[in-house]
């Protein structure tokens, strides 16, 4: 565990260094908030569960719920995921 | 994402009803295979509705026996669908493309033929003519020869100057102008020639008619000068007497009208009258100016071009306003106003008493050229300086012009 987070330590310091934003280097999820009627989650790993009220969606090394009424996901393909209705919570747990 | 839709409309997609245990496994492995899914929606405890391309059918085929899933066609969509409806309904194509056909050919007639620009022919005749030309309504419009048909219209009615024929659509335009045919040639009805204004008359010649006036003599506005009515000379007394010694009674003299025609050239006064200031003030334009353009919507107007405030102290403005179109009733309340600004600055003029002389000369001069007609010759002008005998800030001048013009004109008469 120690080399991994040594690793990941590094490759932000280089990210930092060059400018790249962080979510190209480290793997990490973009998510975008349109109000509360939208959630765009982009670099995922496919999602876990999905319900009406719930949408949870594995993304780098942690997981995204998203709580709310009406949901339904709009689109997904093999790297983005965009969900639709009225987003009450998101969660994200590492 | 409109381009995308459009695709999955062309290449058709379908709804799909897909139930099972591992939802959301099936989902994520058809997205892992690059199967596009999208509106995906929770209908049920184990129920969800996907859509899919066609393409993605097989596949999904495979996930859903891996995943312990079934899916139903709910709803199809798109062209292949359209395509094989259209299968089953031939009468309905047959009948679509029996209607495009029929548009087709029906719009390679002429149905309607405008006639523009006669004033005094009637349009019936024109139609008449081009009808004769092979132009009607009802025939193909490949048969018209349109230059063929502006000759034959033009030969068939002598009183046109030109004709243009054109087609646009269905319809074809037939634009005529007519020859202009000088007035008062022709014209029999009995008239005078009488004197426009005043005068003395110099020459007179008379193309026919009876003089009334001789050179010389002058003349009142309105005065005849060539007479229509031409009263036969009598026969002397005695010719008559010797030629027929039985007493004939003479035949009472019928006096005979003509529209008398000719020309009569006098000596015709004017008077004018200028004056002009010795120091002039006043405001003229210096030839600065700013442009503003407005828009005014519902009673509210808005700069679009120009300053806010215009930076003359005193100025002059020339508006236009541009509305849109009115309708029927409804006229759009937006206008656009584009105002000039021309500055004003005031101006003191000193002129000396020779040149403001001479600048009276010329405004009295004007004024009576207003009134002189084309073609009239001054014989002889004089100024003369009119004093009124005290000391003031004018010049006043008249002038007095002596011109030799035509003052016949026609009057006709009702004998």
């Amino acid at each position: 565990m120690a080399w991994q987070d040594f690793k990941k330590r590094i490759k932000r310091q280089v990210s930092d260094f060059l400018e790249i934003p962080r979510d190209v280097m480290l793997d990490l999820p973009k998510i975008v908030l349109v109000g509360s009627l939208q959630v765009f989650i982009e670099n995922h790993r496919g999602i876990v569960e999905y319900t009406s009220e719930t949408v949870r969606v594995i993304v780098g090394d942690g997981e995204i719920s998203i709580a709310g009424e009406n949901l339904s996901l709009r689109n997904i393909t093999a790297d983005e995921i965009i969900v639709e209705g009225q987003i009450k919570r998101l969660n994200i747990d590492n | 994402m409109f381009l995308f839709r459009l695709m999955s409309y062309l290449f058709g997609h379908v709804s799909l009803l897909v139930q099972g245990e591992a939802l959301e496994k099936f989902i994520n492995m058809a997205s892992g295979r690059g199967i596009y899914l999208w509106d995906i929606t929770k209908v049920g405890a184990d129920k969800i509705m996907v859509r899919v391309r066609l393409s993605g059918i097989k596949p999904l085929r495979h996930i859903a026996r891996s995943t312990g899933s079934r899916f139903k066609i709910e709803s199809r969509e798109g062209m292949p669908f359209v395509f094989q409806r259209m299968k089953k309904r031939k009468v309905l194509v047959v009948g679509a493309l029996i209607f495009l056909a029929v548009l087709y050919m029906l719009s390679s007639f002429i149905w309607f033929i405008e006639v523009t620009g006669t004033s005094k022919l009637a349009p019936k005749e024109v139609l008449k003519a081009a009808r004769q030309a092979g132009l009607a309504p009802g025939v193909m419009k490949r048969s018209v020869d349109t230059s063929a048909v502006e000759r034959a219209v033009k030969d068939r009615l002598p009183t046109v100057s030109w004709v243009g024929v054109y087609i646009k659509g269905t319809k074809a335009v037939v634009e005529i102008v007519e020859k202009k045919i000088p007035e008062g040639v022709g014209n029999q009805q009995p008239a005078h020639i009488v004197a426009k204004k005043a005068g003395l008359v110099k020459e007179i010649l008379v193309l026919s008619g009876q003089p009334a006036v001789k050179e010389g003599d002058t003349v009142v506005a309105g005065q005849v000068l060539i007479s229509g009515e031409i009263i036969p000379a009598e026969k002397p007394e005695s010719e008559l007497n010797d030629q027929m010694p039985e007493e004939i009674p003479a035949p009472i003299a019928q006096p005979k009208y003509v529209h008398a025609r000719g020309m009569v050239r006098a000596r015709v006064w004017y008077e004018g009258y200028g004056e002009a200031q010795l120091v002039e003030k006043g405001k003229r334009p210096s030839g600065k100016r700013v442009e503003r353009v407005c828009m005014k919507i519902a009673g509210k107007e808005i700069i679009l071009k120009g300053p806010q405030e215009i930076p003359f102290q005193e100025y002059e403005t020339k508006q236009e306003v541009k509305s849109l179109p009115k309708w029927r009733n409804i006229s759009i309340p937006v206008e656009v106003i584009n105002i000039q600004y021309l500055e004003l600055v005031p101006y003191r003029d000193q002129r000396t008493l020779s040149e403001a002389r001479k600048l009276a000369e010329e405004k009295a001069l004007s004024a009576v050229r207003a009134k002189m007609p084309d073609g009239a010759r001054i014989l002889e002008q004089r100024v003369e300086r009119v004093e009124t005998g005290q000391e003031e800030n004018l010049v006043r001048v008249k002038v007095f012009v002596e011109s030799l013009e035509e003052i016949g004109q026609e009057k006709e008469f009702n004998p």
